[in-house]
């Protein structure tokens, strides 16, 4: 075993093999090889039966470089005994592994191979350090088998998949089956829930309602995940349909109940916050969630084995009708909580009102008698401050007025000009500066003219226009119409 | 030189018959086999040395289709000529 055997030991073997003497068998091992050589060196080829074909191989010369100086060098041609091995012999030496064949990849194949075959490459050593060809060979024998076996595998993979995939749809509809059961079953248990629902998370729904969206995004993510494992969608897709129905139907009758438990609950203590916003806007947002859920419901059930696994679904069946409660829940408290929105902005209008009112009530007096004095003023004033372009557009204005004959209107425009002065200091600053000081003028409201014209008009800007919605008391400050009436405001900067 | 003349020449040199010459030639050659399927090496001064190598199975790619092939291990029978022999060769060649 992986002996080296010289000329000597050959003799010695073929002394023991034939009846030739120890010295002849000596000469004759070594005129074997000396004929050979002999020949060679005559440039000729020796071919002997059983054993191969020795020939001399002329081998050109050739440039190469130094690898340490990088000078050029060239090696020189030269001639080479070569060996190549009878077929028979070939054949005989790798009887071992006479087994294998070549054989055609699959990438996959290829890839798995090549790993392997690069970490074992380590051992492509002569056989003499390795320890024997039987144990070498059984060792590939079973790699190959193994690889074979892959082989096979891979091509029994589809049927074992279908029989797995039928099986999943057996036991999708038993699920479907439990799961019809299981509502049931769970409104046992949904009215320790509702109990719960309606006891703790109360309090915390009116935390989580502006927080609501972020935290079913963060249901979502964590389902989410889930369903990418899913291999046959459509299989899938079909039983889903309708054990989420009936989960939704089982779920939205208790939600119905727990709701009204909820309003019932949330109306004395209802903030009047625009809560009802966020908590509709997830609407939507609940039935992906619903499908994903279920979608992964279902391929956890067709894996479930063990209790472990159900436990978990179980987990994930709760979380998905909490959340559908909860949402259920804000949905049918939408109506209540926006009302209490109206009644809370009503009551801070009032009260807004109320103060204006008051204020209003005491300057109206003195605005009556402070406009005259205002208009007299004003003329005064006008000459005075006011620049020469207001001057000029004032008088035109006035003359217009003047030629038309209506005096009132005159006085309107005589204290806009007064107000605009008032304005041109104060043009940038806050229209809350400012305060209702009485009527200024009734104007008629023409086709396309909208209160920021109106402000325009008669304020020199248009920031005040919420003055003559406010003096105005319009139902609806959006809806005019040609024909009304508008009041005008007089303000006075606070 | 093929087998007949190589049998010929075999049993001039030792001065046996061409028959006994092919019978050992036979017998040394079955030695020699036996030993290589054993695995061992055989060493002969001034001529090489037989050696069993053991060539790792590879997956190759026919360049025209692109197939890849396991090429599954497999051991061969190598022969490196001594340096004796070698320059030998070339000195009668110069």
């Amino acid at each position: 075993m992986n002996a080296r055997l010289n000329q000597k030991q050959l003799a010695d073997l073929l002394y023991n093999a034939s009846g030739l003497s120890r010295n002849k068998s000596e000469q004759f091992v070594k005129n074997f090889f000396e004929i050979i050589e002999d020949e060679l060196l005559k440039g000729e080829q020796v071919k002997i039966k059983g054993l191969g074909v020795f020939k001399t191989v002329k081998i050109e010369e050739r440039e190469s470089v130094n690898v340490n100086t990088g000078e050029r060098i060239v090696i020189d041609g030269y001639i080479k005994p070569s060996f190549t091995p009878d077929s028979a012999l070939k054949d005989l030496i790798n009887k071992p592994f006479a087994s294998f064949e070549s054989m055609v990849l699959s990438d996959f194949q290829a890839e798995m191979i090549s790993s392997s075959i690069d970490s074992s490459e380590d051992n492509d050593n002569t056989i003499d350090d390795e320890t024997t060809i039987d144990e070498e060979s059984v060792v590939i024998e079973q790699s190959v088998e193994e690889k074979a076996e892959i082989e096979e595998i891979t091509i029994e993979e589809p049927e074992t998949v279908k029989e797995e995939e039928e099986n999943a749809v057996d036991e999708q509809l038993s699920d479907t089956e439990q799961i019809t059961e299981v509502p049931e079953a769970e409104k046992a248990i949904s009215a320790e829930v509702e109990a719960e629902a309606t006891a703790e998370p109360e309090p915390v729904e009116e935390v989580e309602a502006t927080v609501e969206p972020e935290t079913i995004e963060e249901v979502e993510a964590t389902v989410e995940p889930e369903p990418v494992e899913e291999s046959e969608p459509v299989e899938v897709a079909e039983p889903i349909a309708e054990p989420e129905f009936e989960q939704e139907v089982a779920e939205e009758t208790i939600s119905e109940q727990e709701s009204e438990e909820i309003a019932e609950e949330l109306e004395p203590a209802g903030e009047p916050e625009p809560i009802g916003e966020p908590a509709g806007e997830p609407e939507p947002i609940e039935e992906p969630v619903s499908t994903t859920t279920i979608s992964s419901e279902r391929i956890d059930n067709k894996n479930v084995i063990s209790k472990s696994k159900r436990n978990a679904l179980r987990v994930l069946v709760w979380i998905f009708s909490l959340v559908l409660v909860v949402l259920l829940a804000l949905y049918m408290l939408y109506p209540v909580i926006i009302q209490q929105y109206m009644k809370w902005q009503y009551n801070s209008l009032k009260s807004d009102d109320n103060t204006e009112i008051v204020v209003e009530k005491v300057q109206e007096n003195i605005a009556e008698s402070v406009t005259e004095d205002d208009n007299v003023q004003t003329d005064d004033v006008v000459a005075e401050k006011v620049s020469e372009n207001e001057i000029r557009t004032i008088s035109e204005v006035s003359a217009e007025d003047i030629t038309r004959g209506d005096p009132s209107e005159i006085k309107f425009r005589l204290n806009s000009a007064d107000e605009r002065k008032d304005l041109a200091d104060f043009t940038v600053k806050d229209t809350v500066n400012y305060e209702i000081v009485g009527t200024l003028a009734e104007h008629t409201l023409k086709k396309n003219e909208i209160l920021t014209v109106l402000s325009e008009k008669y304020y020199g800007t248009k920031k005040l226009w919420p003055y003559i919605v406010k003096y105005n008391n319009f139902e609806d400050f959006n809806k005019l119409y040609p024909g009304m009436k508008v009041k005008i405001p007089r303000l006075k900067n606070k | 030189m093929n087998n007949k003349l190589f049998l010929k020449e075999l049993s001039k040199r030792c001065e046996i018959t061409a028959d006994e010459a092919q019978a050992l030639s036979q017998s040394l050659l079955d030695i020699m086999q036996k030993q290589w399927q054993e695995g061992d090496t055989i060493s002969l001064t001034g001529f090489g040395v037989f050696e069993i190598r053991k060539k790792n199975e590879r997956i190759s790619v026919n360049p025209t289709t692109k197939v890849r092939m396991l090429i599954p291990p497999k051991l061969v029978l190598t022969f490196k000529p001594g340096v004796m022999f070698k320059e030998k060769l070339n000195d009668k060649k110069l």
